[in-house]
């Protein structure tokens, strides 16, 4: 295709509607030089050649009034041409222009795929769809790799904490002093942190990149049940109470294995955000489901809270990775509910809302 | 009884052998996937601890020949991959157990142990060890002749002590096997010298005094008397 730029195309059609126009009205300036001066002319002429006295004719003013109005004439025409020009040509031609400002306005780097731009015969247009594809498609691949990364890093990191976690475990075989046994244990602390801190993050990668089973339709209540009773049965400093205010089941599609890990995230914030020997209240209702528990500090931070790596959300002495709640939000996100956090009565109120 | 490692992280694969090795176990390792698919098809193992990811091949295939050739061996998958779907698809080729990266070494001993004893059909759902002996099906644990009175998380305790007796079972690791992934998320494995505690009190009210020996607070080992 011959490419032109914006301004000869442009001026090309202009002048090509101009001469149609100036084509379609020949007629009329035809009509109005004959009606006005040509015909006074003519009428002179034959006056003079047969030697009979000149008319009574103003020659004057019907001039100026011929000029005059040819010269609104030729001006209309331009006029019009130039609105035609403007109004309905350019706005064809500004079209390419227009469809990729759609795209680009559509345009979505975690969701949608580079669109494709329709080719046009004008250079500015056809530079700025090439420039726009590249930077879209650079943004998405930079946006795929660093979503990629992290699964991958993450995935990397299993097998040296494996080792490491092995040595520990071949080291705890042989004869310790009790200071060597008390280094072994903080590695075997620092050995639980990174593995936790690996697994979370490459749920959360798993999230992001979409990369989960089905989900299934789970009764939630007794869901939660499954994963309250094992907690029940190890762990006695904290009562956990499901309290259901509803006579009817609630049925919920659900990706089992984060439900299991939303709940469980959930639990184990109450508990690092009470005081010992507290009671942490799971209430389940129609339609939204509420973990609460006794605050043992102030009101948190909603804006940080569910933000990764936040630790300002925490206990003092219970610190965590910071990444239970920033979990918490995206398998709330994921499965289109709504989460928020609340400080009630001295109690921190997660409320989640189904639908 | 003979046991082929295939993991290409000899790190990993040292660690498991010399953990193994103290027990009645003849471990041979495998390092890459020419070298373990050689290895599968010519020589007869009870039991084989497969890494999926290994470099040069797919762990899955080395699978598929070992159920093809040899299925009466045992298969065990340890794998970095965590997911649902890696673990479903070895298990349908027909692994026997799957555990993700990273594991307690205590963990994987006991694993073979139960794979160890669904293969071998014989009547072996006892489990003797000094005064006590442990019935799996029934599960139920008499000292002395009496049966005592332990809850759930009890008995997997002992089970899991007494399965790595002669080893020291660190706290993390008792951990990570009651709750799984509770266990971490808690940072904080009291709860695990809470039960270890009611399970002494138990077994020295049966007359088992000292069958657990606590090393300095961070891990437990089981004397066999």
């Amino acid at each position: 295709m011959r490419m032109r730029s914006l301004l000869n195309k442009t001026l090309a059609q202009y002048i090509g509607c101009t001469a149609i126009l100036l084509l379609l009205t020949a007629p009329l300036f035809y009509w109005l030089t004959k009606q006005y001066y040509a015909e006074d002319l003519a009428d002179v002429m034959e006056h003079i050649r047969l030697g009979i006295p000149l008319p009574d004719l103003d020659l004057e003013e019907d001039i100026v009034k011929g000029v005059m109005i040819q010269f609104v004439m030729i001006f209309s025409v331009l006029s019009l041409s130039l609105l035609v020009t403007m109004r309905f040509i350019t706005k064809k031609l500004w079209k390419p222009f227009d469809t990729t400002l759609t795209k680009i306005e559509h345009f979505n780097l975690e969701h949608s795929k580079v669109p494709n731009f329709s080719s046009t015969d004008i250079k500015e247009f056809a530079r700025l769809n090439i420039a726009t594809q590249e930077l879209m498609s650079r943004d998405k691949q930079s946006y795929i790799v660093q979503k990629e990364f992290t699964e991958n890093a993450s995935h990397e990191l299993q097998t040296p904490i494996a080792v490491f976690q092995s040595k520990l475990d071949l080291l705890l075989q042989e004869e310790l002093t009790e200071k060597q046994a008390e280094i072994v244990n903080e590695l075997y602390a620092v050995s639980s942190r990174l593995s936790r801190l690996n697994k979370d993050l490459l749920l959360l990668a798993k999230i992001d990149n979409d990369q989960l089973g089905e989900q299934t339709r789970v009764n939630a209540i007794y869901a939660i049940g499954k994963n309250i009773a094992l907690y029940k049965e190890l762990y006695h400093k904290h009562r956990v109470e499901v309290i259901s205010q509803s006579s009817n089941p609630l049925y919920l599609n659900v990706n089992v294995l984060l439900f299991d890990s939303l709940i469980n995230n959930l639990i184990v914030n109450a508990i690092r955000n009470s005081p010992d020997g507290s009671k942490i209240e799971i209430e389940i209702d129609d339609n939204e489901m509420t973990v609460s528990n006794p605050a043992s500090g102030k009101k948190l931070d909603e804006k940080s809270l569910f933000q990764r790596f936040n630790t300002s959300s925490q206990g003092d002495n219970k610190r965590g990775n910071g990444l239970g709640l920033a979990i918490v939000k995206a398998i709330c996100d994921y499965h289109n509910w709504k989460i928020e956090y609340q400080f009630e009565h001295n109690r921190h109120v997660f409320r989640i809302k189904f639908s | 009884m003979k046991l082929l490692v295939i993991e290409d992280e000899q790190a990993l694969s040292q660690s498991i052998v010399r953990f193994l090795n103290e027990e009645e176990y003849l471990c041979e390792q495998a390092f890459t996937y020419h070298d373990a698919m050689m290895k599968v098809k010519l020589y007869d193992y009870d039991c084989i601890l497969l890494d999926i990811m290994l470099p040069e091949g797919d762990g899955l295939d080395v699978l598929t020949v070992i159920k093809k050739e040899k299925p009466e061996t045992g298969v065990i998958i340890i794998s970095a991959k965590n997911s649902l779907e890696s673990k479903i698809e070895g298990l349908k080729i027909g692994a026997d157990d799957y555990l993700a990266k990273p594991f307690h070494l205590p963990e994987l001993s006991i694993r073979i142990y139960a794979l160890m004893r669904r293969r071998n059909f014989s009547n072996n759902n006892f489990i003797e060890s000094g005064d006590i002996s442990i019935d799996l099906l029934a599960k139920e644990v008499k000292a002395h002749g009496d049966v005592l009175d332990l809850t759930r998380t009890e008995f997997q305790l002992l089970l899991f002590l007494v399965e790595n007796h002669k080893k020291v079972v660190s706290k993390s690791a008792l951990a990570e096997h009651l709750s799984g992934d509770m266990a971490d998320m808690m940072d904080d494995y009291s709860f695990v010298y809470t039960h270890i505690k009611n399970l002494k009190a138990k077994l020295s009210a049966a007359g088992c005094n000292d069958c657990i020996k606590t090393i300095y607070g961070m891990g437990y080992k089981w004397i066999e008397k």
